[in-house]
């Protein structure tokens, strides 16, 4: 008997010891961050890393989570569902989150918010861009990558109200992505401006030889061309457009967002604008992104990419509703701080979530000037 | 428009005209189908932009060089993978081509990079404008090289000894031999041959396509595809064929859907495989 008396007094102290802890606001909040640490995305799983940890530090010098101090663990996915969800598990299970972000690929994201459902965690992606991950009815995961949809609208809006174009056409990598973008395309120009493209016109995502399209596109008179497709292909574009003397603006998505492109096109592929939802131009940047540039570069000494500045907001976005949900950081409470969401001024822009979980904000058009060197177009500053 | 779009398809398709020349003649020398050729007109690619671009040489220059390389490496791939079956089974000499191809292509993969190198066109970017026309300096030479290339072929093989030995060993090996015709030189120079004119198709295409470890592939079938549709037995049909192909190609996507490009462009291959099976300029067997 003496032994179990002497083991409840030890529990019981224990026990006061646990919640004093708490009452006195010591016990630090704990974020568990998943992502590809090794393999071949590695590279994109550091700037994860960074930029949430980054974040992580600027909630704690402005004071925490109520006095009480946030810290981190991650876990490595490797790029694999499967890991991906025994990496999910430990967090949640193991290291007791008190919420997730992460991961990059889309496939793994898909897999692993279904333990973060479960378990009613919230869960914010600050990469995965597939729609498919805010669209699977799962309240417990939010998304800061603008969805490749956003994306189309944006840039049909600047073609339309920036340059005023009237006789857009389209060129599309016949698979997923491109067709993606042209299943958005089509029916917001003709919702939302009357307008209907003047050549639509897919390729094959390995085609090299676009002058068929091009030529058709020319003598349709179009005065813009949109395509859909990532930097390779773009590349050619752009070079066979200036060979068949196609001179109107060439704009696209954010895949064609590579230093590549222009190294490929040369001159042809001056003046050619993409979207993008953050771009490390001091100069172009709003106030809040200039801020974070300097911040970034200062605490790692390199430039941010937009991976590192989408892992930024997830995580202060996360932060903040933690604040407001209160000292006890209730999970369902700060989910539903997550999704009230509303005007949040962050580096990627000023950002609302919308009733799936996605973030929506105003989306950046980024252009080659004539030395070859990306800057922020829209909006101007 | 239909001019322009011609004007586009006879550049490309002179380009797959050469890439057929190399199928036919490893068929008729070889009696194989070799998948190989597409990458053998990607090393050719590779040659000119290291010999040009990373070393800076004279394009003149360097084209020459690339060519010598391209013979060289000819000959080294056939000592190596085409020469010791040369007595094997049909199949098995098959699939050493797609062996050599696959491994020609990782290789250049894992020492140049997945990425595309670009390639700048030698014979200038500036269209002229004939009218409503666009003239591509490129796509006439292009053109030009391509044709000259497949007469001055055709004239070695008409008129000097090594071609007539050549066309002797493709007939009969057996009876060429017995003529005193040395076969195994014969069809080593016939390989050679067939890697130089593949490369040379693929250094006039780098500037189009790019210059990357993958565009043997793409390559590869074009070529194919061009030289079934010519017939397989006939220089002049690889020719035809490319031109058909890249014709067809273009005014497929200009005139009626660009979506279905790639298969109108089958579809007409289909046709004639249908009712001419030897193709257009192929003999009855």
């Amino acid at each position: 008997m003496k032994a179990y008396a002497r083991v409840a007094v030890v529990a019981g102290l224990l026990l006061a010891m646990i919640s004093v802890g708490t009452a006195m606001g010591a016990a630090p909040v704990k974020i568990g961050i998943v992502g590809p640490l090794s393999g071949g995305a590695a590279m994109v799983g550091d700037t994860l890393v960074k930029g949430a940890a980054l974040a992580i530090k600027h909630l704690n010098e402005t004071g925490g989570i109520h006095g009480r101090q946030l810290t981190y663990v991650s876990e490595d996915d490797e790029q694999n569902p499967a890991k991906s969800v025994s990496a999910v598990n430990r967090l949640v299970f193991q290291h007791k989150v008190d919420a997730v972000v992460g991961t990059v690929n889309s496939s793994c994201q898909l897999a692993c918010q279904e333990v973060t459902q479960r378990a009613q965690v919230p869960h914010v992606t600050p990469i995965a861009s597939n729609p498919k991950v805010t669209r699977v009815g799962n309240k417990w995961v939010f998304r800061l990558q603008a969805s490749d949809a956003q994306q189309c609208t944006a840039i049909i809006d600047y073609a339309v109200n920036v340059l005023k174009l009237k006789k857009l056409a389209l060129m599309y990598q016949s698979d997923d992505y491109g067709t993606g973008g042209k299943d958005v395309i089509v029916p917001y120009l003709q919702e939302k401006y009357g307008m209907k493209l003047i050549a639509s016109e897919p390729f094959n995502p390995d085609a090299k030889d676009m002058s068929a399209q091009i030529l058709k596109i020319k003598n349709a008179g179009a005065d813009g061309l949109v395509m859909w497709t990532m930097y390779q292909q773009g590349a050619l574009i752009a070079r066979q457009a200036k060979q068949l003397a196609l001179q109107v603006p060439l704009m696209g998505g954010g895949g064609l967002t590579n230093p590549k492109l222009i190294e490929l096109a040369g001159d042809a592929a001056y003046g050619l604008l993409n979207t993008q939802t953050f771009f490390p131009d001091p100069k172009g940047a709003s106030p809040e992104a200039a801020a974070f540039i300097g911040a970034y570069q200062k605490e790692y000494g390199v430039l941010p990419d937009s991976n590192a500045a989408m892992s930024y907001d997830a995580m202060m976005i996360l932060g903040l509703s933690m604040r407001k949900a209160g000292a006890d950081v209730n999970k369902a409470k700060v989910r539903d701080a997550m999704a009230d969401t509303k005007g949040h001024r962050g580096v990627t822009g000023v950002i609302d979530i919308d009733e799936y979980g996605d973030a929506n904000r105003e989306i950046l058009i980024i252009g080659i000037d004539n030395k070859g060197a990306y800057e922020v177009i829209w909006p101007k500053r | 428009m239909l001019l322009q779009q011609v004007i586009q398809g006879l550049a490309i398709g002179s380009v797959y005209g050469l890439l057929a020349l190399g199928y036919v003649l490893m068929w008729q020398a070889w009696g194989v189908m070799d998948f190989a050729r597409g990458d053998g007109a990607m090393v050719g690619a590779f040659y000119l932009l290291i010999f040009s671009q990373f070393k800076g040489l004279n394009i003149v220059l360097a084209f020459i060089l690339a060519v010598g390389a391209s013979a060289l490496t000819g000959f080294v791939v056939e000592r190596i993978a085409y020469r010791p079956i040369l007595g094997g089974r049909d199949i098995n000499r098959l699939i050493a081509t797609i062996g050599v191809g696959m491994f020609t292509r990782n290789l250049y993969r894992v020492m140049f990079g997945a990425d595309p190198f670009p390639f700048p066109s030698v014979f200038g970017d500036n269209p002229i404008h004939v009218g409503k026309l666009i003239i591509v300096p490129q796509n006439l030479w292009i053109t030009a090289i391509g044709f000259g290339l497949a007469y001055l072929l055709r004239l070695f093989l008409a008129k000097s000894w090594m071609g007539k030995a050549m066309r002797a060993t493709a007939q009969d090996r057996e009876t060429a031999a017995l003529m005193g015709i040395k076969v195994k030189n014969s069809m080593t120079f016939t390989f050679v041959l067939a890697t130089v004119i593949g490369g040379i198709a693929g250094m006039l295409i780098a500037p189009l396509y790019f210059v990357m470890a993958d565009m043997g592939a793409l390559m590869g079938i074009k070529g194919y595809a061009s030289a079934v549709l010519g017939g397989l037995d006939s220089m002049s049909g690889a020719m035809v064929g490319g031109l058909i192909l890249g014709l067809a190609e273009n005014l497929a996507g200009g005139f009626i859907s660009s979506g279905y490009q790639t298969a109108i462009a089958f579809l007409i291959m289909i046709l004639v495989l249908i009712f001419r099976p030897q193709g257009i300029m192929g003999r009855r067997q």
